[in-house]
């Protein structure tokens, strides 16, 4: 008996799934979350029934801080997100942390390809942007900052305007250059290098005292793109960079050989870490701070941890210099790299209570003191300009202080290029660090691809 | 006796090697998670100078681990459970019933299962939870999307090994099963599953550990923070910038242990199972 | 007698559930992503159908070539390595009079850990500097023995291997030495009496009748080492310089990043049909054999 009813519950189980699974496609209900008003919770308001009612409206917001490196960035969301809804009655926003990666490879893809994306969501300035665009999902927020008056107060919009539309505000921006260890440069009597030639001769310097005069860890393609991006830049300037995408300036050119030249020197003469391909990007740190490696080349992100307690007796010992300059090449000697690429954007999607509800978040959430407070405890590079910089960590100043002092400022190579050609000079890097290729040949198969991703355009 | 025992030193010499080279890493891993990151770092292979329990206490409050455990443990049971029976059944059906033409049909088609590349599928399948419902009710968001399909995904392994272990039991069991008066249905649940418990436990498993180790599936499907799983809790100390190692090491040991008692529970069931067995017959 | 198998209700309540899911989570999601192969598409934009021209462009990707090289590097390394030692392992335990249980909950342990954990352990393991296998060589060894494992492209494949069989040996272990011990006693003895002992037992005895357990453990291993991805993935993401590259990295490199999504799901069909073959050619061979007996 027993037994015949549970085949019965199995078949009859299966038979509703393929039913609804049939009926389901041709629904194409929207899921949870894509601004549907309060279907989930009955807001807490509700109770005095002589005022009307406050509309309710509800909020999805997608964001990737997740790991616990990034509860600093998460609270400071929260109370932001507490705020705005303390403002508006009815208002209810939902919060969803997933991974960095499962977000950007799959799951917003997948949503942007459906047409129906968070109402607010983490979004990388540059290709990502473009292709949503191009798609018409992201609501253009440029009446939103005109109106609020905040359009101005911004480092950089460049990575999410499109069309002098702009799409995305940045939350955080970062720069990159040298962080050292003051105390192996105060040992070994060397100074801050300003060329190329003074840093060849650091590094000389530091490896004879058996220092890896750069920390480096290969393995994902775009750490090594960050210190050869500043070489190529000094050797071709922004300019050249900027032209390979429409053919008029070729990775085969003079300049640009000479950029990849200069980087294969840095390994041909060892100043790399010793088996660095098979590092994973965190153990780059690692080197610095257990004492091993001098110098690295690496992102202001690094800035929090380098100034944390496993930094142990490197505490307060670690320094950040500008890249030198390279005399001779055609870029500008002085600038530097800065990127405005992490940020939020919002659904096309959005209804008018909605876009209503959203112009408060962006009020409450931009602004010069949740800037200030990223600063102070995530130790994020503020994307707004800030009037107040005290209370700031010595090593943060660093970083300020040589951003400040930068000629121009520019975006990473990988903003420029098509995918499929960052990914060429990935291999083509990492061909040269492994020593099985020439300059000459990294740089014509880069170029190849070039031709073949604009050809496609 | 004792020249039989004397006879096998040396297999218990190579066993051990064997056995300690395999374990070593995860002594180690054991050791580190009482150490500090900073001790990891500088000495990376020495034993920890002190037995301090604070990255347990690390890992259980900042990554949440009771709460996405119990999660984890849910999906993982139910789904297990949920494979086992319809393999079982599906394997009894295709290896012991006499539907030579269907049975033919269904075993391969099934197999595609094992060949077919799963990372093809991700966005598809995000796709068809989204839109799905069962029983009027959406599935994305809830355990049932992940218990469904890491029960599909499990299924065709599990019939796999559970149609060879089937097609190799003699039929005198089962013709004695039939004199007894025994349906199909008896005999499958009277004869063939008490008798294919060593490979059900193996596969079950098998399917254990790989649902409780899943990520992306469960990053994909459930957005609700009070529904996540465990890995979601490991990631939090690996993020790619910086690996806090010392919480990391102390949050698999606790994401280990679950799973390795359900093995030495499981693995006394059998040997339970296969003796009490020996008697009967 | 055979009325009692012939049940058809029972057959279909049997069979329905497995079926439905399958069909409701497997195959649909499968034809829709063969369906992408078909076209040039980024994933988001409007698709323009390019009928053969992805696997066409696929025939000629050296880089695709690559990675279906290190594939069956992949495939040949398990099937020599690591089925010999299992089946190897799985004898000695069987024949263990003392202390079978501990070697057989030992063997298993690396199986419960995820494969993200073992990637970094063996990272740690295989750090040039710190890393416990240059520290060992260089006790034994000249210090100029101590190899960059994961860097060098003439090893990096091969530390990801034996990774790999670290993790998944335990696994296929269980497995064999259930078969093993679920060989009847009276065949034992009855070979005993025929005078029959020892490796002469493992020979003709206990590999024959294992035979089934020996192919699923051959089809696991084709099928998995065809279609590996995670522990690359998390070792060496392919690199250095793509010396690593597996079909399913690729895929996933091409569709999501390169956001060339249609291409990446002609790689997928690509796969398919590979380890669809290769599967065949698998069971054919162990069908032929079988008739010699």
């Amino acid at each position: 008996m027993k037994k015949s009813f549970s085949l019965l519950a199995a078949l009859l189980t299966s038979v509703a799934l393929v039913a609804s699974a049939c009926g389901s496609n041709n629904n194409a209900e929207p899921p949870a979350g894509t601004g549907s008003e309060g279907t989930d919770k009955p807001a807490e308001t509700t109770a005095p029934s002589e005022e009307p009612a406050p509309k309710e409206v509800t909020l999805s917001l997608r964001h990737t801080q997740i790991k616990e490196t990034s509860k600093t960035r998460l609270k400071i969301l929260e109370d932001v997100v507490a705020k705005t809804e303390q403002e508006n009655e009815g208002l209810t926003f939902k919060l969803e942390g997933i991974d960095e990666i499962v977000n950007r490879d799959q799951k917003l893809k997948a949503e942007m390809a459906a047409g129906n994306p968070p109402d607010i969501f983490e979004v990388f300035g540059g290709a990502d942007l473009k292709l949503y665009v191009k798609a018409g999902r992201m609501l253009d927020l440029t009446p939103i900052i005109e109106e609020l008056g905040i359009k101005d107060k911004f480092a950089s919009l460049s990575e999410f305007t499109i069309d002098g539309k702009v799409y995305g505000l940045p939350f955080g921006g970062y720069s990159e250059a040298i962080f050292y260890n003051k105390k192996a440069f105060g040992e070994l009597g060397l100074s801050i290098p300003t060329t190329w030639d003074q840093l060849l001769d650091v590094a000389e310097k530091a490896k004879a005292a058996g220092y890896t005069p750069f920390g480096l860890a290969a393995k994902d393609a775009w750490v090594n793109g960050m210190l050869w991006n500043s070489v190529l830049e000094r050797y071709v300037g922004m300019d050249a960079i900027n032209k390979v995408v429409t053919g008029e300036t070729k990775w085969t050119d003079e300049n640009f050989v000479k950029g990849f030249a200069a980087y294969a020197d840095l390994v041909n003469k060892e100043y790399f870490t010793k088996g660095s391909l098979g590092l994973a990007y965190a153990d780059q740190g690692a080197q610095l701070l257990s004492g091993k490696a001098a110098m690295v080349f690496t992102g202001s992100w690094d800035a929090n941890r380098f100034t944390s307690d496993e930094a142990g007796d490197l505490k307060g010992q670690i320094g950040y210099f500008a890249f030198p300059s390279i005399p001779g090449g055609a870029g500008d000697q002085t600038s530097i790299n800065a990127s405005y690429s992490n940020g939020f954007g919002f659904s096309a999607n959005l209804n008018e209570d909605q876009i209503a509800a959203v112009k408060t978040f962006i009020a409450n959430f931009f602004n010069e003191e949740i800037q200030k407070r990223t600063l102070i405890e995530d130790k994020l590079l503020p994307s707004m300009k800030l009037s107040d910089l005290s209370g700031v960590d010595p090593l943060i100043s660093e970083v300020l202080t040589v951003m400040a002092s930068a000629s121009s400022s520019w975006p990473a190579f990988d903003s420029i290029t098509q995918p499929a050609v960052t990914a060429e000079i990935g291999v083509g890097l990492q061909e040269l660090i492994g020593k099985v290729s020439t300059p000459d040949k990294v740089a014509a198969k880069i170029q190849a691809a070039q031709e073949k991703a604009n050809a496609a355009q | 006796m004792s020249r039989l025992r004397r006879g096998q030193w040396w297999l218990h010499v190579l066993l051990i090697g064997y056995v300690a080279a395999t374990l070593f890493p995860l002594i180690w891993l054991f050791m580190s998670s009482f150490k500090s990151n900073r001790e990891i770092t500088a000495n990376t292979w020495a034993l920890p100078t002190r037995f301090s329990f604070e990255n347990y206490a690390a890992a259980w409050e900042s990554a949440n681990i009771g709460k996405y455990a119990l999660n984890s443990a849910y999906v993982t049971v139910v789904a297990c459970v949920l494979t086992l029976l319809f393999a079982a059944m599906t394997s009894f059906a295709i290896s012991r019933m006499k539907y030579g033409r269907s049975n033919k049909a269904i075993y391969p088609f099934i197999l595609l299962g094992l060949i077919v590349p799963p990372g093809a599928l991700f966005i598809p399948l995000y796709r068809l939870i989204q839109g799905i419902e069962l029983f009027g009710q959406p599935l994305y968001d809830t355990h049932w999307s992940l218990i469904l399909v890491y029960c599909t995904y499990a299924l065709p392994i599990t019939v796999f090994i559970l149609y060879a272990f089937m097609l190799s039991i003699p039929g005198e069991l089962e013709e004695a099963g039939i004199i007894d008066g025994l349906g199909a249905s008896g005999l499958f649940f009277r004869i063939v599953v008490p008798i294919s418990l060593p490979a059900l436990v193996t596969v079950f498993i098998l399917n254990f550990i790989g649902n409780w180790n899943e990520y992306i599936l469960s990053q994909l499907f459930i957005t609700s923070e009070s529904l996540k799983t465990l890995p979601t809790g490991m990631a939090t100390f690996n993020d790619g910038y910086r690996t806090n190692f010392a919480s990391l090491s102390a949050a698999v040991i606790i994401s280990i242990v679950p799973v390795l008692a359900v093995y030495v529970f499981l693995q006394r069931q059998i040997i339970e199972g296969m003796t009490a067995g020996s008697v009967k017959g | 007698m055979n009325k009692a198998l012939k049940n058809p209700i029972t057959y279909m309540a049997f069979i329905i559930p497995t079926l439905a899911l399958y069909a409701v989570f497997f195959v649909y999601p499968v034809i829709v992503s063969f369906y992408y192969g078909f076209f040039q598409w980024d994933g988001i934009t409007d698709k323009v159908f390019t009928g053969f021209d992805n696997f066409a462009r696929l025939w000629q990707d050296e880089v695709f070539r690559k990675a279906l090289a290190n594939n069956f590097y992949f495939m040949a390394f398990s099937l020599a390595v690591n089925i010999p030692l299992v089946f190897l392992i799985s004898i000695m335990i069987s024949k263990a009079r003392r202390m079978r249980d501990f070697y057989k909950s030992a063997v298993f342990v690396p199986v419960v850990i995820s494969t993200a954990t073992v990637a970094i352990l063996f990272g740690v393991l295989y750090n040039y500097d710190s890393g416990l296998v240059n520290q060992l060589i260089r006790l034994a060894a000249p210090d100029d023995w101590a190899r960059e494992w994961l860097s060098d492209p003439k090893l990096a494949m091969l530390s990801i291997l034996i990774a790999n069989a670290w993790q998944n040996i335990g696994f296929f272990i269980v497995l064999c030495l259930a078969a093993i011990m679920n060989i009847p006693k009276e065949i034992v003895e009855a070979a005993k009496i025929d005078g029959v002992n020892g490796w002469q037992e493992t020979w003709t005895l206990t590999l024959p009748l294992i035979r089934p357990v020996l192919f699923v453990m051959l089809l696991l291993t084709v099928s998995g080492t065809m279609k590996v991805l995670d522990i690359v993935q998390i070792m060496t993401n392919g690199g250095p310089f793509q010396s690593t590259e597996v079909m399913s990295t690729y895929m996933l490199k091409v569709g999501f990043r390169s956001m060339e999504l249609g291409y990446g799901s002609a790689i997928g069909v690509a796969m398919f049909l590979i380890i669809l073959v290769l599967t065949g050619v698998l069971q054919r061979i162990t069908k032929r054999e079988e008739v010699q007996y």
